[in-house]
């Protein structure tokens, strides 16, 4: 075969230089490309449903002179764009597929009348085969508008493979393979050691499942002991939230009876009054800012205002805010 | 394990913070029964009036289905009932592939289906992923007059001795953490937190020995309590429709999350068997521990291993077994193929017509069954190898991975695959996928679950988890799909290895391969295209090439816009879109689960949004523009 590629390629660069000697009697493929403007009635439907555009059709009626001639077919370049969903160009040549092209352009631009907005694409032939029939056929053609194809004519490329494949060694076919009659059952010590590896015994879970509930149950009761810290503490602290705020509250209201209560009336201009009889301040005098001692058990109120016209004295005691009134001859007296 | 001295910091530090619960708080939809009305469907080509139910949860909201006593003639299958089992699952499978028919029901009423009559005229068949291949063994025996018992009443198994030992290190770190933050005076929503980790932490514990996880994830696997048997001791006599109903409700992933069991336990349904072309075959099971379950329907020539699957809304989609949709696990995840215990009733007790009235069901244990094996998860090289970490396969003299072991073993003997057939059948299966996705968004947008607000925070685990994520978000299905487009690519690579190494298992014709599978991939990626509903309720077609260019835009989630869920690019797409700044927020900062190839699960796991912008500022989640990664035909180029 390399022989006959190597005969092959001899042969048609002779026949390139018998092209450049003489023009006239054989086409130059090679550097030659046919454009194609694409209409819709190019776009023919196929026997499978397809849509397609016959290729060799349309270089003959642009290059007559081809007719006669078997065609290289190179490369297509395609300008076309597609509508939302993409579509697929594809090479066909004599009824195979060698080249496709994936068409997924900006769908906003599928109707816009310029020129610009197709793109372009390559669709290389990778046959080198003798052309009978090529097409270039439209996958999904209602998402698809083509403008022109360019027809690059020349000689085929085929791929060239790139790795290096040859390393592995191949496979014996046809030797002998006596696994097909074989029993291929595993001996018992294999399943009891399978068993053994592969799966939990009972006693190893049983035991883990008593030691899984041993440790829920003391988990239980760390959770337990947290729950009864975390009311003691609750309570402990509400008690003493609760007394701070009682404390509070009464401080509070004592400085709202402070507040309240009428203070010794400094600015009356009589100050004392006269009783008949020594009090238990060891005089007959009473003045204003007084504390009277010893007449009320537990209590000693304030002299805080007096009249002397009626000789009377205002007594506060601590417990009201209202002043006591009474004559101050009414005060028991003292020793 | 909390630590005594721990405790009684813990104590003396006082006051508990409030215990921040972040369940998953979403609960499943209320049924709406205006949703469930007879609809034209597509059967075997042509136009139907079948009910057409998209959740479980509809069910109830059917009229009375046919009522048809299961009668039972045989005590046990015979091979030749095996062989019609298999005839009758490939049917499906292949209707399913041709197209013929798309949900669980309309497959079951197509004449795919050899055993359809006027009951499934009147029928309406439902089961989602778990349920499918219950249900329709439960079907074919139901019509063949065949006993039949499935595993209910699931519980987890319990952990080793270093699985406890690791979560009690686990917790104490958790409560270190925890008394820390008390020391250090975090902000309290930090210590909620930790405190959230250290409570989830010890009921995770809880859960597990106590046998009590989840077991559609339960970590070693479940077993079962009882059996539910169309044959009983009791002669009960059963009718189709209540036993499916309870393969409805009872089934779960879960029913195949069993490897092994304790001595006398009850025994699963399924067993792990061997690999050859003789015991995984059409019918057999595959299983995917992240919470997925397939049938096989076809093994081909070469090996590749057909499966066809039922979704949460009964759609059944085909797909060839890979790793990106069947990873391998744990043994006691007991993942991959598994097959159907045989059974048979012992003490058959026969009325006049032959029926079976009463009898007790027994399933075969292990060692009985001849192509019983565990070399999917210990190796196909030691017998007595008990440590998957050691598995090794080896064919024909020459060590391979599990997948390839797998498709070397399947493959008729000497047979070579095409590898442009298999990138075909790959990208068949990408287009499979994103179609199914589209369906999914479809109930999205029927159910206005895009109209919601978004949870305050992800699942744990999007995955896997319950209620509207489980039931809408497609996070599963968009991983597979981001997996699958790069298994596309990496699959290319091996064969072009294989090809250049002169791997006889290689059956490739053509002068360039490379050039061979471009074309193959181009070839099913044109006739492949998916379709979505924008705000404004006009449909909008795109083709799976700008799909696949939309990989890591796509949004999982079902709470925003179907632009946005779609990937929309260009603000003229996006502008229909009326999610609020919160919404565009969430859509901003998950990212990292749009670049997901793989179900693996990060300290995001039920982060609100705030943790999640913090996250991202901190570079722990993957924030990156990743598309490029997805471009399978550049990648193919430039191999």
């Amino acid at each position: 075969m390399k022989k006959m590629t190597s005969s092959f390629s001899k042969l048609k660069g002779l026949a390139v230089m018998l092209t450049l000697v003489v023009p006239a009697l054989t086409w130059a493929q090679a550097t030659n490309s046919v454009m194609i403007n694409v209409t819709k009635d190019m776009i023919k439907a196929q026997v499978d449903g397809s849509k397609a555009i016959d290729l060799i059709a349309e270089i003959r009626k642009q290059r007559p002179a081809l007719s006669s001639q078997a065609i290289e077919l190179q490369m297509l370049r395609v300008q076309a764009k597609s509508n939302i969903g993409g579509a697929q160009l594809l090479l066909k040549i004599n009824n195979d597929f060698v080249a496709s092209a994936v068409v997924e352009t900006d769908p906003d631009q599928f109707s816009v009348d310029d020129d610009r907005s197709y793109g372009t694409f390559e669709l290389k032939n990778i046959d080198r085969s003798k052309i009978n029939s090529a097409s270039l056929q439209l996958q999904i053609e209602s998402n698809i508008k083509v403008k022109s194809i360019e027809i690059v004519l020349g000689a085929v490329q085929e791929p060239a493979i790139f790795g290096r494949y040859a390393q592995d060694q191949a496979t014996v076919i046809g030797g002998v393979d006596d696994s097909e009659e074989r029993d291929m059952r595993p001996t018992d010590a294999a399943v009891a050691a399978i068993y053994g590896t592969y799966y939990g015994n009972d006693e190893d879970v049983i035991l883990a499942q008593q030691q899984a509930q041993a440790e829920a149950a003391a988990k239980a009761e760390q959770e337990r002991i947290q729950q009864e810290t975390l009311q003691r503490q609750q309570q402990y602290y509400a008690e003493l939230a609760r007394q701070e705020e009682e404390a509070r509250l009464a401080r509070l209201e004592q400085a709202r009876l402070e507040a309240l209560r009428p203070k010794p009336n400094y600015s009356n201009p009589v100050q004392c009054v006269k009783a008949k009889k020594k009090k238990t301040n060891g005089k007959k005098e009473v003045c204003i800012g007084e504390v009277i001692y010893g007449v009320w058990a537990a209590h000693s109120p304030m002299v805080i205002d007096v009249n002397a016209k009626d000789k009377t004295i205002y007594l506060l005691f601590t417990t009201s805010n209202q002043p006591l009134v009474m004559k101050v001859d009414d005060l028991p007296n003292g020793r | 394990m909390l630590g005594k001295g721990q405790a009684m910091k813990k104590q003396i530090l006082g006051v508990i913070p409030a215990l921040i619960l972040s369940s998953w708080t979403h609960s499943a939809v209320a049924a709406d029964c205006s949703l469930v009305k007879p609809v034209e469907v597509m059967v075997d080509g042509q136009k139907q009036i079948r009910y057409d139910v998209k959740d479980g949860e509809l069910l109830g909201c059917l009229p009375a289905q046919p009522k048809v006593t299961w009668t039972v003639n045989k005590d046990r299958w015979s091979d030749q009932d095996e062989i019609n089992w298999q005839n009758f699952v490939t049917q499906i499978g292949r209707a399913r592939q041709e197209g013929r028919c798309s949900t669980v029901d309309t497959c079951l009423a197509s004449s795919a289906n050899p055993y359809r009559d006027d009951f499934d005229v009147k029928a309406f068949h439902f089961s989602d992923c778990a349920d499918f291949p219950m249900y329709l063994r439960a079907y074919f025996a139901f019509k063949n007059q065949l006993p039949f018992s499935f595993a209910i009443g699931l519980k987890s198994n319990p952990p080793t001795l270093e699985q406890i030992e690791q979560m009690d290190q686990n917790i104490t770190r958790l409560q270190q953490a925890v008394d820390n933050g008390y020391m250090q005076a975090l902000p309290p929503e930090e210590q909620a937190k930790l405190q959230k980790k250290l409570d989830d932490a010890i009921l995770e514990k809880d859960k597990f020995i106590n046998q009590q996880q989840k077991p559609q994830t339960a970590d070693n696997g479940n077993q079962a309590n009882s059996r539910y048997s169309v044959v009983n001791s009791a002669g009960v006599a059963r009718d189709f429709f209540t036993v499916v109903r309870q393969i409805n409700n009872q089934v779960s992933s879960g029913n195949y999350r069993m490897l092994l069991t304790p001595p006398d336990s009850v025994l699963p349904d399924f067993y792990p068997t061997k690999v050859s072309r003789q015991a995984i075959r059409t019918g057999t099971t595959v299983y995917n521990p992240e919470g997925h379950v397939g049938m096989v329907y076809e093994i081909k020539p070469d090996g590749l291993v057909m499966v066809m699957d039922a979704g949460i809304n009964s759609d059944v989609k085909v797909y060839s077994f890979k790793s990106s949709d069947f990873p391998r696990s744990r043994p006691q995840h007991a993942g991959q193929f598994k097959n159907w215990r045989p059974q048979y009733v012992e003490n058959a007790k026969y009325d006049k017509k032959g029926n079976i009235v009463s009898g007790k069901t027994v399933m075969m244990p292990n060692e009985q069954i001849l192509d019983f094996s565990l070399e999917q998860y210990f190796g196909n090289v030691d017998l007595n190898n008990s440590d998957s970490k050691q598995a090794r396969w080896v064919v024909n003299g020459k060590n391979v991975n599990y997948y390839t072991y797998v498709e070397e073993k399947l493959a008729e003997r000497g047979f070579a695959f095409n590898p442009v057939d298999r990138i075909a059948q790959s990208t068949t299966d990408l287009c499979n996928l994103l179609q199914s996705r589209a369906k999914a968004i479809n109930s999205v947008v029927s159910h206005g679950i895009n109209l919601k607000d978004h949870p305050a925070m992800l699942p744990e685990n999007p995955y896997s988890t319950s209620g509207e994520w489980e039931s809408y978000a497609v996070n599963s299905k968009d991983v597979n799909i981001r997996a699958g487009a790069l298994l596309i690519m990496s699959s290319a690579k091996d064969y072009l290895s294989k090809y250049a190494s002169g791997d006889p298992r290689i059956s490739y014709s053509g002068d360039n391969l490379k050039r061979d599978m471009i074309k193959a991939f181009i070839s099913k990626s044109a006739s492949c295209q998916v379709q979505y509903t924008n705000s404004n309720n006009k449909v909008i077609s795109m083709p799976m090439s700008v799909a696949l260019k939309r990989l890591t835009k796509m949004s999982a989630t079902p709470y925003f816009c179907t632009e946005k869920i779609w990937g929309a690019t260009f603000s003229a797409e996006a502008r229909t879109c009326n999610d609020d700044s919160l919404k565009q927020d969430w859509y901003k900062t998950t990212q990292f689960l749009r670049n997901a190839t793989n179900k693996d699960l990060g300290a995001w796991g039920g982060a609100s949004l705030d943790e999640l912008r913090t996250m991202a500022t901190q570079g722990k989640l993957d924030m990156r523009d990743r598309s490029a990664e997805f471009d399978i035909l550049k990648r193919l180029s430039e191999l």
